[in-house]
């Protein structure tokens, strides 16, 4: 391959990245935005806990070497808009990737009437005093790396909210922080019956 | 002859490697880099395939794929950029057979071409489809895995009968619901994830890591072709 060609390709990837960034910024604006102003109502459906983990994982760009998947056994389905749940995870991954070395535990498990999600990384964990922080809008820690507007966390927090839900982070014993994400399990499932052909 | 490409996109780059990638699989490719000749091309070169950027200058992609399908049935792979499901899901129920998220793979564009200008076949034509240990034989509505018959409900066989006539090609939600429930399908969506996942069960040998039937995550899913008879 000749050398300006490659040039032409390496300038490409760079403009690429710069877009995708852009992008991501706007998109996160406009999350507030209409976060904010209410116009978000959630689309739900019923979804397995562990298919809504892994497809969290695999759209944030992540593999099963990146992030350990635990799943408690049994877990119910719960109704919930899986993208807006996704979307929630993914900020809290890619926090998790900012702040940690990999790999990043994720898990799912039930607590009486609720389901636990949780996210733990590597990282240093919270300064005392970050825990609510953390989920405020525009906020930037100080070990945030450069880039972004630090409303990912906020935007996470939002979307649980409005799923009646609940998100904390404390940090875990042997380093790192762990966020848990609190959903309401609800009624469980009724599929409408039909007989096996 | 050698089957004829479309290519309808405005960075000459894109088109460059297309043209790459379409030749060394042998078609014969035309460049158009706008829409308003991407549809005269469409007309006066007859293509067999064509790829349809969504980002043109002079009009949106769904718009040109809208005005093709008035007239042609032609096999339309649009290509598309990360991150925009909700362009990929308006082209797709708009009459896209498939997209490629940009930057794709040359193998994984020539096997969406490849699935896409096989184009839906009715059920009959299709009488076997086999895939690892899987295999479902529609004629006689028999599923075996590892040679033991799978017992499915009605709206699993349904699913998978679906994805069958459609193997390798993404399915939105919609047209899932749409095909299998009819206009009422709307109370059925909030349950479509879980009788996916019901099929999962009975048909993957490992439900937690499919290997035939993807998540396309935003967009719905598609029955990966591993061969079908």
């Amino acid at each position: 391959m000749s050398g300006a060609l490659q040039q032409q390709q390496s300038d490409r990837a760079e403009l690429q990245q710069a877009v995708r960034r852009l992008t991501r910024t706007v998109d996160h604006l406009l999350d507030a935005t209409r976060l904010e102003s209410g116009l978000l109502q959630p689309v739900r459906e019923w979804c397995e806990p562990a298919d809504l983990l892994r497809e969290a994982v695999a759209a944030a760009g992540l593999n099963d070497s990146d992030v350990r998947i635990n799943v408690a056994k049994n877990l119910p389905t719960i109704f919930v808009d899986s993208r807006l749940i996704q979307q929630a995870l993914g900020a809290l991954l890619s926090n998790a990737v900012g702040h940690g070395n990999l790999p990043i535990d994720l898990s799912a498990a039930r607590d009486d009437s609720m389901l636990v999600i949780s996210v733990a990384d590597h990282g240093p964990g919270l300064a005392p005093g970050e825990e609510h922080k953390v989920f405020e809008k525009f906020y930037r820690g100080p070990r945030t790396r450069p880039g972004g507007l630090g409303l990912g966390l906020s935007i996470a927090r939002q979307l649980i909210e409005a799923h009646s839900g609940e998100i904390v982070v404390r940090n875990r014993e042997g380093g790192g922080a762990r966020f848990s994400i609190r959903l309401p399990l609800g009624e469980p499932m009724r599929l409408p019956s039909e007989a096996t052909a | 002859m050698k089957p004829v490409a479309l290519v309808i996109d405005d960075e000459v780059q894109i088109r460059r490697l297309l043209r790459v990638v379409l030749e060394s699989a042998d078609y014969q490719v035309h460049e158009a880099e706008t829409a308003a000749q991407g549809l005269t091309d469409a007309a006066t070169r007859r293509p067999d395939v064509v790829l349809l950027d969504l980002g043109l200058p002079d009009s949106d992609g769904v718009n040109v794929l809208r005005r093709l399908r008035e007239w042609s049935q032609v096999p339309v792979i649009v290509l598309s950029v990360r991150d925009d499901e909700e362009g990929k899901v308006a082209a797709l129920d708009a009459g896209a057979d498939d997209y490629v998220t940009k930057p794709f793979s040359s193998a994984e564009l020539l096997a969406r071409l490849r699935a896409a200008q096989r184009k839906t076949r009715p059920e009959e034509e299709i009488s076997r489809f086999k895939s690892g240990d899987l295999i479902v034989d529609l004629t006689a509505r028999v599923v075996t895995r590892a040679g033991h018959e799978v017992k499915l409900t009605a709206t699993e066989y349904a699913l998978l009968r679906l994805f069958v006539r459609h193997a390798g090609r993404v399915l939105t939600h919609r047209q899932i619901l749409r095909e299998i429930w009819g206009p009422k399908s709307e109370e059925h969506r909030q349950y479509l994830r879980v009788y996916v996942t019901h099929l999962r069960q009975k048909i993957e040998r490992d439900p937690a890591a499919p290997e035939l039937v993807k998540t396309e995550p935003g967009i719905g899913y598609r029955l990966e072709l591993a061969s079908s008879v």
